[in-house]
């Protein structure tokens, strides 16, 4: 770094998703002074429809073309743009369950991580990004997996989201509203208390000088340092690690990757499916080693659906409006890694899934099929190469009892776990309050900092660390 | 290089709308240099060590077509069927993989085209 520092800051946040937004607002709210250097641009709400090419474009990183390798090979998502993955998730949230925070404590020492610690942080985020259920029934595809696991005597439950119903409804009646992401809650207080919202700008490699941070960041095409006292990596449990490693941070940083393998199915049904958005509704029989759920079904997500069924696409795409989408997600272990590639401004990930979580994946599709039938569908399209649909209840235990390595397609847009906390300088990358061990004036805050699959939607929960962490920090006046 | 790759995945592009539209699928029609353009740029934006695989296994793929006597844009719509068939059911994982990545994105920019856009109002 030949330069000489031409921004300053007393707190430098990178990356603007759900840990970082909160970092920036509560620290902005302060009084200090804060950078937040956001790798991807900053959109006007409705700038591009919902979960379409338009938004993959735009908020997505590597417009949505990410793959952990492995066999299989998991797709994943992350979302790069002002607001990060809060700008193109579904919105659901839930407080972490009592059994993941007792394992944290006792396999990574995480200090207060119990429901005494987080409650309050909890109800504080719930408030600011208004956690609410539906004032209207769900959407008819999400109400058929609650029917479905009805009628199995399964547990399912209408889960949260942070929404602002507006009272206007959709054709089929359905509750309409506006997500409160980061961009319109914590990012845009942040910015009214005077913080610095830097867009394209991408953190390159961190480094200590004095008592502070200098981080290299491309912004706009130039190179740039940001001098700043405290350093936040908030860019996702992908790209922090990345960045670490970049800087020469590397113990136990990047390597213990964790995800929820997810694979898909489609069901027809005989009538319409109503709204193609997302439900709101999770089965947690077999929670937390595996959910159910509901997914996006427009046009193009049904037929991309059916890449594996060439034969089928013509007769469904006439009656796409009765497809519903749906998925089985497992917690994954901690098998993935994240390294930098020489000669290349990418990260490399991998993920090695084991036979056991195969098993546990083929497990919850045979499940989430039986309960389909339950719920009415007369077919089903299992994303898994080769097969033919499914037409009847019998079919279901024709499936295989592992998911095939070289015919399944997985998923996820879970990814957590590379740079865990807790006192057990072992296992942990940072304290159990995100300040990474051995390395002054540096913290992470984001989703990396969890210290195992949680088996539910993850942004509560980092939130909830984050404003903890955040306000153990403006409380130890560590400036 | 870069060029012959361009026009083996604008020809791949074309010959899955092709399969699309013969089936009867009335967004599928063509001219479809809007899905190759669209699938270039998603590669073109695609991690650099996946976009350099990316960019040689298109090229073994288009120079394939050569035992038919010329690289595989120059081919007919049946020769390219017949190769791309080859490949999807191949037993080398990567060749079924390449042929189901463009797949994938063909699809879904074939069926995002405007006319058939579902235009509800989404909550987000």
């Amino acid at each position: 770094m030949r330069a000489d520092p031409e921004l300053r800051c007393q707190e430098l946040v990178i990356g603007s998703g759900p840990g970082g937004a909160i970092t920036a607002c509560l620290l902005a709210e302060r009084g200090r002074d804060v950078i937040v250097a956001e790798e991807g641009g900053e959109y006007p709400p409705g700038s591009c429809e919902p979960f379409s090419i338009g938004e993959m474009r735009q908020k997505y990183r590597s417009g949505g073309l990410t793959v952990a390798l492995g066999s299989p090979k998991i797709a994943y998502v992350e979302g790069r743009v002002a607001g990060g993955g809060s700008e193109i998730n579904s919105g659901l949230y839930h407080r972490l369950p009592d059994g993941i925070l007792e394992d944290w404590r006792r396999d990574y020492g995480v200090l207060g991580a119990d429901p005494a610690g987080l409650d309050p942080h909890c109800a504080a985020v719930e408030r600011d990004v208004n956690v609410c259920l539906m004032p209207t029934p769900a959407g008819r595809a999400s109400l058929r997996l609650a029917a479905g696991a009805a009628a199995l005597g399964w547990r399912a439950m209408e889960v949260p989201r942070w929404i602002r119903y507006d009272g206007t409804r959709d054709a089929a009646g359905v509750a309409q509203g506006v997500r409160q992401s980061m961009s319109r809650t914590y990012l845009a207080r942040a910015r009214a208390a005077g913080a610095r919202i830097i867009t394209g700008a991408r953190a390159l490699r961190l480094e200590r000088r004095g008592d502070g941070w200098v981080a290299e960041c491309r912004i706009a095409g130039t190179l740039r340092q940001i001098r700043a006292g405290h350093a936040f990596a908030c860019a996702g449990a992908v790209h922090t690690p990345f960045l670490l490693r970049n800087s020469g941070i590397s113990r136990n940083i990047g390597g213990s990757l964790a995800m929820h393998p997810t694979v898909k199915v489609l069901a027809r049904f005989p009538d319409e499916t109503g709204s193609p958005e997302p439900g709101v509704h999770q089965v947690k029989e077999f929670s937390p080693r595996m959910s159910f759920g509901c997914s996006i079904a427009s046009l193009p997500h049904v037929m991309l659906g059916l890449v594996d069924y060439p034969r089928h696409r013509a007769r469904i795409r006439e009656q796409w409006r009765h497809m519903a989408a749906y998925y089985a997600m497992v917690t994954g272990p901690a098998t993935g890694r994240i390294r930098p590639v020489p000669f290349s401004g990418d990260p490399l990930v991998r993920y090695q899934i084991r036979p056991a979580d195969r098993g546990d994946l083929a497990l919850g599709l045979r499940r989430l099929c039986r309960l389909l039938f339950e719920a009415g569908a007369v077919e089903l399209f299992p994303s898994i190469a080769g097969m033919e649909p499914l037409t009847s209840p019998d079919q279901v235990a024709g499936l295989p009892d592992f998911l095939p390595a070289d015919r399944a397609s997985l998923m996820t847009i879970h990814l957590f776990s590379s740079c865990p906390m807790g006192e057990d300088r072992r296992v942990a990358a940072c304290d159990s309050f995100g300040r990474v061990h051995g390395v002054p004036g540096l913290s992470v805050h984001d989703a990396s900092l969890l210290c195992t699959a949680p088996g539910v939607n993850p942004q509560g929960a980092v939130m909830a660390f984050a404003r903890r962490n955040t306000m153990r920090h403006i409380e130890a006046g560590r400036f | 290089m870069r060029r012959f790759t361009t026009d083996t995945l604008a020809a791949i592009c074309a010959e899955i709308g092709r399969g699309e539209d013969a089936a009867g699928g009335g967004m599928a029609a063509g001219p479809w240099d809007d899905i190759a353009a669209f699938v270039a740029g998603q590669v073109g934006s695609a991690p650099a060590h996946l976009r350099v695989g990316l960019g040689c296994a298109t090229a073994a793929f288009g120079l394939c077509g050569l035992r038919h006597g010329a690289p595989f844009h120059r081919l007919g719509p049946e020769l390219r069927r017949r190769q791309m068939d080859r490949w999807r059911s191949s037993r080398f994982g990567a060749a079924r993989d390449l042929m189901r990545f463009y797949d994938s994105l063909c699809l879904v920019a074939l069926y995002s085209r405007p006319a058939g856009a579902p235009k509800d109002s989404r909550a987000r």
